[in-house]
């Protein structure tokens, strides 16, 4: 009996053989013995995952990449042709136009991805087409009616949303999940920004944003338990990390000094009610993830225990914050909390890379480390040289800590090659 | 995975069917209304593909209305209100202000929903899209416009439907429709 990759297994016990090398396999990558992609290739070998060799599975990326591109760009496309052209079109017909190509996207795509699986890169790449298609669809039949102004693009985004989310679980599949988390952002931050009640002050959207990422992140941690879901939940974990990231970020510039929306006349019950949903996932999925980690301990446990800190840090700083109308007294103190939080986020998720031999993690680590460090720099130092001689300093500061970052970067990564090798 | 993935994509396809079709069904059942467009600055009408549009009852009046209307600049903002209006030539006029829907209107009166933004109420019918097509008519159109010694009266007439949502009909400019 033999594989596709050519893999021999003898075929007595054969299943139970195939099952002992899963657990095996992925008891090797929970310990650190062999990275993600090197597990995907010995599981491969015996026909356990869909993948090849190194560079077979170099090239599928490629193509996998470019067959994305060309989806967007068609999508991108026919969304113009279609919407310049609206109404010289009848209505019907151009309805019936839409909904036909939406079904020959749907139809081609699942035959060569998932019936006959020629061609999965294409397939799937066709299927993601007809969902943008189908989301511009709702924008273009609402806009020929002149309907969408007051919400109705908002909450033309959610149906899109709730469209495209059972697709990421049927296909499993992380492009629609990618889909799916830009529109579920896009929405939520569009929803919170353009509410006209508003919050006293900016602090707590952020701190909202911090604590919605934080439950994405839990959700992609709690899907990546279950192997097939594992690609849709690194899609939901880094776009939840991102987005944590990205709140502190916002929370440790100087946004506490004064009163931004002092026109207002506070929150309502919509954006009180936005706020509690978004702290009640927080809650529970981070919960969760706690839960599950104690059973499985070491840095799945810290990992856990940090998720579960920023969520009821988060909590307690938005209730404070969305309480008040005026931060002015703990502006200092915020700003170095934020800061110091965001210092060990950073360090944490490099910690967290180099135990789990995931380079990804490390550099996301360092890069938002960068980032962090050059803001700092512009907004401490920057601001008190002048004009010319502020841009040459920038510059060199810019280049100096970027060669120096990208030095030890790869010297961690270097030595990261050098343990799983051992 | 082939049933289930044929039974969402099939009700995404229908859902742009249903769409459509309750959008024709409120254009050709919703009670007709005619607004009359704030004359504010008729050359900033025209922006990108859409006419942005503000309307006379877009600011409620502070007074003369009656009792048992709500207190505009009392209601906090993001406020969902319920417009009484009074057809008119030339426009309708705001006869009350609610933010629960009261019973049925006096005859001849139409309730039109829409939310407290700052000091306005947004209809959802600040917008009028122009097709790409067009964009040429819509120029010259402005230019027209813009030479005129009288300001031209533009007024919207909208389908108002049960609820109390409202959807452009048509754009017209002195009476007549525009045709875009």
């Amino acid at each position: 009996m033999e594989d596709r990759e050519g893999g021999e297994l003898p075929a007595p016990a054969e299943a139970e053989k195939r099952s002992w090398l899963a657990g095996e396999v992925a008891q090797w990558q929970k310990e650190g013995l062999i990275r993600d992609d090197q597990a995907r290739l010995i599981l491969a070998r015996y026909g356990l995952a869909a993948a090849g060799t190194a560079a077979s599975l170099g090239h599928r990326r490629i193509a996998q990449a470019l067959a994305l591109l060309g989806a967007i760009l068609v999508g991108v496309g026919v969304i113009l042709v279609v919407g310049a052209n609206w109404e010289s079109v009848p209505r019907l017909l151009r309805l019936l136009l839409l909904m036909a190509l939406i079904a020959l996207f749907y139809a081609s795509g699942f035959v060569l991805a998932h019936s006959r699986r020629s061609h999965p890169a294409i397939g799937r790449a066709l299927i993601l087409l007809g969902s943008l298609i189908w989301g511009a669809s709702i924008f273009l039949v609402a806009q020929s009616y002149h309907v969408g102004a007051e919400g109705g693009e908002r909450s033309a985004i959610l149906l899109w949303f709730l469209g495209v989310l059972p697709f990421v679980y049927i296909l499993r599949s992380p492009e629609h999940a990618a889909l799916a988390v830009i529109l579920l952002w896009f929405w939520y931050g569009w929803t919170l920004g353009d509410h006209p009640a508003r919050f006293g002050t900016s602090p707590p959207y952020l701190l909202l944003v911090t604590i919605a990422g934080a439950a994405l992140y839990s959700a992609g941690w709690l899907h990546r338990l279950r192997e097939e879901l594992a690609p849709v939940g690194g899609v939901f974990l880094y776009a939840g990390l991102l987005a944590t990231l990205g709140g502190i970020y916002g929370l440790s510039f100087d946004i506490y000094r004064s009163n931004s929306y002092e026109t207002s006349s506070g929150p309502d019950v919509f954006l009180w009610g936005l706020a509690i949903a978004t702290l009640a996932a927080g809650f529970a999925l981070s919960a969760a993830v706690w839960m599950v980690s104690r059973r499985r301990g070491g840095a799945d446990r810290w990992e856990s225990v940090t998720v579960a800190g920023v969520v009821m840090a988060g909590t307690v700083c938005f209730i404070a914050a969305a309480t008040s109308t005026s931060l002015e007294g703990v502006r200092i103190p915020a700003i170095i909390v934020a800061n110091v939080v965001l210092l060990a986020l950073e360090s944490g998720l490099v910690a967290l890379g180099w135990h789990r031999m995931r380079p990804d993690l490390v550099n996301l680590g360092l890069a938002a480390f960068f980032i962090h460090l050059m803001t700092r720099y512009f907004d401490l130092i920057g601001t008190m040289l002048s004009g010319g001689f502020a841009f040459i300093t920038a510059g060199l500061v810019l280049l100096g800590a970027g060669a120096l970052l990208e030095r030890q970067r790869r010297r961690l990564l270097e030595t990261m090659a050098g343990r799983a090798v051992k | 995975m082939k049933t289930w993935f044929t039974v969402i994509a099939a009700a995404q396809i229908l859902f742009l069917g249903a769409q459509a079709a309750y959008y024709e069904h409120w254009k050709a059942t919703g009670q007709t209304i005619e607004i009359r467009v704030a004359p504010t600055d008729p050359r900033s009408l025209f922006l990108g593909n859409y006419l942005l549009l503000s309307y006379d009852i877009s600011r409620p009046p502070r007074q003369g209305l009656p009792p048992g209307s709500v207190r505009f600049d009392r209601l906090p903002d993001g406020t969902r209100i319920f417009v009484e209006l009074e057809p008119r030539k030339g426009g309708a006029i705001i006869t009350g202000l609610y933010t629960r829907r009261p019973d049925p209107p006096a005859k001849g009166r139409v309730y039109l929903q829409g939310r407290k933004v700052f000091d306005r109420i947004n209809y959802g019918l600040e917008r009028y899209y122009i097709p790409e097509a067009r964009s040429e008519a819509a120029s010259k159109l402005q230019a027209a416009l813009a030479q005129t010694k009288q300001a031209p009266v533009i007024t919207v007439e909208v389908a108002v439907s049960r609820s109390g949502q409202g959807m452009i009909r048509r754009v017209l400019v002195d009476g007549k429709p525009l045709d875009f």
